[in-house]
């Protein structure tokens, strides 16, 4: 049956990680663009001092090429939809069932899961998100739901993909620290 | 699961929780989470409701959590105003929403007859134990030492009446008295 007060007490824990994350990336965002801003604002304003230097100066030069801001926007993904995208997750440590762990949490958050086996060696420590060309926002969503502390993301490598399936475009390498980590 | 298990005080659990702690929202769940649910079912009286609304309840307190204000209240007063708020919008809807759990990722948990049982069960023990002890401290003191002394702790009625300085009447009287008004107080719960 259904425990329904271990359950709820399972999701708020993992939304309460999830949360901080969420909090401190929408802070990182908030500055960058907030330096963007102020670089656009200081960029601007070099360039209107250097028109006016231009006008007032000598008329026979021509007036220096005024710099212009950089049309520096901040690209913000979309947030994707589990789901939509194969996550292969695959053993890189020697504990038995650590992957089918991780498997069941991202499948448990509504994510599509393809082969889960053993990676192809199993001394890893820190898990590692890997991702086929263009999905790099779907591995960090990945990373955040399974909420390993050293997580890192990286391009996927021929040997993983060999493993993974070509279906796969997030393959979850899990590390023994995910086998600290509780699992839902 | 009365234990939650942390020394921690609610404030200090919430700022923890704001930091990204799970385990602390977890512990303050654990200890508050049978009062928010015997709350919903004492007004909604149904169990899929109350467990619904509970589990809103939460999200909502975990997606409100850096709006908390420990100068303003004790958490629990906040998790309450929360709880009404939630089933404020249900009487409103005719539905318990789910904005607050779809915010912070949670999935709705389906419940079988099992679980509903599972659920109505520990809200009801607790709505009992609130008012039994609601009740209990609502007596007049001679009839409360007299229901502690011969319910509680099982001594026999002239015992009760020599520790109070009565007859052993009077200890028959008060010991009636004291537990037919908290009956009294539980059927008034129940029939509600």
């Amino acid at each position: 049956m259904t425990d329904f007060f271990a359950d709820l007490e399972q999701q708020l824990i993992g939304a309460t990680a999830e949360r901080a994350h969420r909090v401190r990336r929408a802070r990182a965002r908030r500055s960058a663009t907030l330096a963007t801003v102020l670089l656009a604002v200081v960029a601007g304003g070099a360039g209107l001092a250097a028109a006016l230097a231009g006008s007032d100066g000598d008329h026979g030069a021509p007036a220096a090429p005024t710099p212009t801001a950089a049309p520096h926007t901040i690209a913000i993904a979309p947030p994707t939809r589990p789901g939509t995208f194969t996550v292969a997750v695959l053993n890189g440590t020697r504990v038995p069932g650590l992957a089918r762990g991780v498997a069941n949490v991202l499948q448990n958050r509504n994510y599509k899961i393809g082969t889960v086996t053993n990676a192809a060696e199993q001394g890893r420590a820190a898990t590692t998100v890997e991702y086929a060309p263009g999905h790099r926002a779907e591995a960090t969503e990945v990373a955040a739901a399974i909420t390993a502390p050293t997580t890192t993301l990286r391009p996927i490598d021929h040997a993983t993909r060999t493993i993974a399936g070509r279906l796969a475009k997030v393959v979850v390498l899990v590390g023994s620290d995910q086998a600290a980590s509780p699992q839902p | 699961m009365d234990a939650d298990g942390d020394p921690r005080t609610d404030t200090t659990l919430l700022a923890a929780a704001l930091a990204g702690e799970g385990e602390a929202f977890g512990a303050f769940y654990r200890r508050h989470v049978r009062k928010i649910t015997a709350f919903h079912l004492a007004r909604t009286h149904a169990a899929h409701d109350a467990a619904d609304l509970t589990a809103e309840t939460f999200a909502a307190a975990l997606g409100a959590l850096d709006r908390f204000d420990p100068d303003r209240g004790e958490p629990i007063a906040w998790l309450f105003g929360i709880a009404r708020n939630c089933l404020s919008s249900l009487r409103r809807r005719g539905a318990v929403e789910d904005r607050a759990r779809r915010r912070v990722g949670l999935t709705r948990i389906e419940l079988d007859d099992a679980a509903l049982e599972q659920v109505e069960a520990t809200a009801s023990a607790e709505l009992v134990r609130v008012e039994l002890r609601e009740g209990f401290d609502a007596l007049p003191p001679d009839q409360r030492d007299a229901v502690v002394l011969r319910v509680l702790l099982d001594h026999d009625y002239a015992e009760v009446a020599s520790a109070s300085g009565v007859s052993e009447a009077v200890a028959r009287k008060r010991v009636s008295r004291g537990l037919s008004a908290m009956r009294a107080r539980l059927a008034g719960r129940s029939s509600s």
